[in-house]
């Protein structure tokens, strides 16, 4: 077919035209992205490069206002005006890897740019306004923390998150307070990742995690949050609490997290509040079993023996880490019998855990 | 009359061919248009991620990672110490030996110091019998189990009656995780509560220098068909499972790499041991536990925890090994087609399921017999020009538009060839895989849907070359 006719037949056939046009459209779009592929390379090639070489000088030069060998002022001026954003990178990468007086005389070198972040809490995007944040927080004296306070109240929950962690780093009671009081702003985040978040405040949390636990106002899943951030803190005072909510709550996570707190700083005294939930659903029996191993008495023994038979497995799990805890003279004998589950029994006392 | 009517139908058919592949390639081109958003979305949100400081975070979860492994004796130890280097808080492997023929079980106990112990099994799921527990003296986070022979989905179903921890993850035995891939692939979990399972990418290891477990040198295999592989994984990840993320229509999740909830996956009643495509076939699942029981989910993609796998390196290996995939897609799907077009099971039934069961399944049966009716076109004359110019421009020309699309994805997110050598050679198999390979992997998939009537489930065969020199790049 010639030219002539196939353009004859592409005219005839409009429909079967526009689909190769849309077909040529295509490739010539994805070639487009093939092009941008390579000048992109390139160009990361180049400004890599560039960074790099920048990066190492100042490296070079931090080491030794570190070691005192050069002066801030001598740092600052390889700084081009330019590069002051793309300095405090660096510096927050720097920083990460120090602690100390070291560390303090980063955030020193880092001061006089801060100021350039704060229009970037202001950004659209949200992934700018969390390293806005992350910066200022990082390198930032306390002067940016109402700022990052803020920014708790974020519409973007990451900013709000990335926020909260950075408060959290700070161990200061007063932002405990402000983080516990949005906790529902992070419903979707795994709690033990939340507990875990507000234990590194400190023992200074404490009392804040208490007055959360205790209240029937915050929802379950805030005082979970907070009865597992009193179990890492290993807070004594909050057995009391712990007990009230023991017999309050009709919520199950709740009520296993609370145990758990209690496995951790019960006293014996709360024992028996504690057995009125030995035939809960399967996730609390295997809870109580744990606390009885740490807190029971004698009378308990019977308990994890009957437990070790339990259908669940976990609760039999939990009931024999219990008796090898409690030197329950039981687990020995049940290792040497006939039982299903002897070799768990066994397994207990020469590995001593599960 | 007839013969007039026969190349009528002829012309029918051409025209239908013709169309499939306009709506496939609109399929894939709107799957790369929300993968690149997505892509572009997540390389900015990782830069306000520090991985350390999650690592330091008492509050990730516990991981258990299930290692299924088959005559795996040249590569069983690397990987398994490539596991014990993991950069995550709290986990434990379970390698699960699945009754090798080779000295897979000899080599563990050897090189891991394996002593016989109990473990108390915690699920309930049928499968073979379990003949040995070992624990490593030398590595208390290591077990091995050792198992009758039952197939990888069996294999998988008892590491997950030994799980203990909340979320267990599903690998190969010959893959190797990069150190920080367990804390990436966490933070879906860690960040949304509803996340019941996320998978992470797949790449290539053969051509990259492995030391001690671990890559440390990404370049391009010197050899044609892992080459080819590369393209195409970049292509499947990058740009199809992104972009279903992105939908939040995630119907794949690599056997190689995926966490999932241990509780949902027991509800769900583990691996099914009666298909060969068992990986997606949980997914699946899980979709319709979820969807039918009301349980707020979600199921993602990560696109930066990597797990490195050695991929065929011969066309005979490669093509049993679509065949397999083919069989795996055609029984997935047909098994749960109640949620084909099915509004009940959402963007997965509306959106995901019919795209993979008529632009992803019947794929291979459409393109053959495109080129049947076009050789029978030519054969009785009617073969058109402006015809096969338009049938060898979409099927040519888009392919290697969208493999360009994959190889500007990879370049805009994560850039793992550093050569700009390794890059030119990427477009230039973008265009050569058109030519031949393209239409042989149509040929092992339409095998594939031949032979999902008579095969078996045991595991596909693979001639493993390990993580020696054999993958070191070439002088």
């Amino acid at each position: 077919m010639s030219g002539s006719r196939l353009w004859d037949f592409y005219l005839e056939q409009p429909g079967f035209a526009l689909l190769l046009l849309g077909n040529a459209i295509f490739v010539i779009g994805a070639l487009a992205l093939a092009v941008a592929a390579l000048l992109l390379r390139i160009r990361n090639d180049r400004t890599a490069h560039h960074w790099m070489g920048l990066e190492a000088k100042w490296e070079a030069r931090t080491v030794e206002v570190l070691t005192e060998a050069a002066t801030p002022e001598q740092l600052w001026a390889l700084v081009d005006r330019r590069d002051r954003l793309r300095f405090l990178n660096f510096l927050l990468r720097f920083a990460r890897r120090l602690t100390g007086t070291e560390r303090r005389r980063v955030d020193e070198l880092a001061a006089p740019y801060l100021d350039l972040v704060l229009p970037q809490l202001k950004a659209r995007s949200p992934e700018r306004r969390a390293r806005a944040i992350q910066t200022l927080t990082t390198l930032g004296a306390r002067k940016y923390a109402p700022q990052v306070v803020r920014s708790l109240d974020d519409p973007s929950p990451l900013v709000s998150m990335v926020a909260a962690r950075s408060l959290a780093r700070r161990e200061s009671p007063d932002f405990a307070a402000a983080i516990l009081r949005r906790l529902h702003r992070f419903g979707d985040w795994r709690p033990s990742f939340l507990a875990s978040m507000l234990a590194s405040i400190g023992p200074a949390v404490a009392p804040a995690l208490r007055q959360a636990l205790a209240d029937r106002t915050f929802d379950p899943k805030t005082r979970c949050v907070a009865a597992d951030a009193l179990r890492e803190l290993n807070d004594y005072a909050s057995a009391d609490v712990a007990g009230a909510v023991l017999d309050e709550t009709v919520d199950r996570d709740l009520l296993v997290a609370t145990l758990g707190l209690l496995a951790q700083v019960g006293r014996d005294d709360q024992v028996a509040a504690i057995r009125r939930h030995l035939n809960g659903e399967p996730i609390v029996r295997s809870r109580v079993m744990s606390v009885l191993g740490r807190i029971g008495s004698a009378e308990d023994a019977d308990t994890l023996v009957q437990a070790f038979d339990d259908p669940s497995p976990w609760v039999a799990l939990r009931a024999a880490e219990a008796m090898y805890e409690s030197r329950n003279p039981a687990l020995a004998r049940l290792a040497d019998s006939d039982h299903p589950r002897a070799a768990l029994a066994r397994q207990m006392l020469t590995g001593g855990s599960a | 009359m007839i013969y007039q009517f026969v190349l009528r139908l002829l012309d029918g058919f051409n025209v239908i061919v013709l169309t499939y592949f306009v709506v496939l390639n609109i399929g894939y081109f709107i799957t790369g248009l929300f993968a690149f958003r997505s892509l572009r979305r997540y390389v900015r949100r990782l830069r306000t991620l520090d991985i350390e400081d999650l690592l330091g975070s008492a509050g990730m979860p516990p991981i258990t990672l299930v290692a299924p492994a088959f005559n795996e004796e040249p590569t069983c130890v690397e990987s398994t110490r490539s596991l014990l280097t993991l950069k995550y808080g709290d986990f434990e492997i379970l390698f699960v030996n699945d009754g090798s023929k080779d000295g897979t079980l000899a080599r563990m106990i050897e090189s891991f110091d394996l002593e016989p112990t109990f473990r108390l099994p915690t699920g309930s799921i049928a499968t073979k019998t379990v003949r040995g527990i070992y624990r490593s003296r030398s590595h208390p986070k290591l077990w091995v189990l050792d198992k009758e022979n039952g197939g990888k989905a069996d294999t998988l179903n008892a590491g997950l009656n030994y799980c203990r921890t909340p979320l267990f993850c599903g690998m190969d035995a010959d893959s190797l995780l990069e150190r920080e891939a367990l804390t990436r692939i966490v933070r879906p979990f860690v960040e949304d509560a509803r996340t019941v399972a996320a998978g992470g990418i797949i790449r290539i290891v053969n051509g990259c220098t492995v030391n001690e477990g671990t890559v440390t040198n990404v370049t391009l295999p010197a050899e044609m068909v892992p080459r080819l592989q590369v393209l195409e994984y970049l292509r499947a990840f990058l740009a199809g499972r992104m972009g279903w993320h992105e939908m939040e229509a995630t119907l794949i999740i690599s056997g190689a790499f995926g966490v999932f909830r241990r509780d949902l996956v027991v509800e769900a009643g583990g691996y099914a041991t009666d298909t060969v495509g068992e990986d997606m076939e949980l997914v699946v699942r899980l979709h319709r536990l979820c969807r039918e029981k009301k349980i707020p989910y979600t199921i993602g993609f990560v696109p930066d925890p990597v797990a490195w796998t050695e991929c065929p390196s011969t066309l005979k290996v490669l093509g049993r090994q679509r065949d397999r995939w083919q069989r795996g897609l055609i029984e997935t799907l047909w098994r749960h087609r109640v949620m084909l077009f099915n509004p009940k099971y959402g963007r997965v039934g509306m959106l995901a399921y019919p795209y993979f069961v008529f632009l992803e399944m019947l794929a291979p049966l459409v393109e053959m017999f495109g080129y049947l009716t076009f050789l029978a076109a030519w054969i009785l004359g009617r073969l058109s020009a402006p015809f096969a110019l338009a049938f060898f421009g979409l099927s040519i020309g888009l392919g290697i538009g969208l493999s360009f699309t994959a190889v500007a994805l990879e370049e805009v997110g994560f850039r793992r060839y550093p050569r700009r050598k390794d890059l030119y050679t990427l477009i230039w198999v973008a265009v050569v895989e058109n030519f031949g390979y393209r239409q042989l992997t149509m040929w092992w998939r339409l095998r594939g849907t031949i032979n999902v009537f008579k095969k078996g489930h045991t595991w596909g065969r693979m001639d493993r070359k390990g993580f020696g020199p054999a993958a070191k790049p070439p002088a």
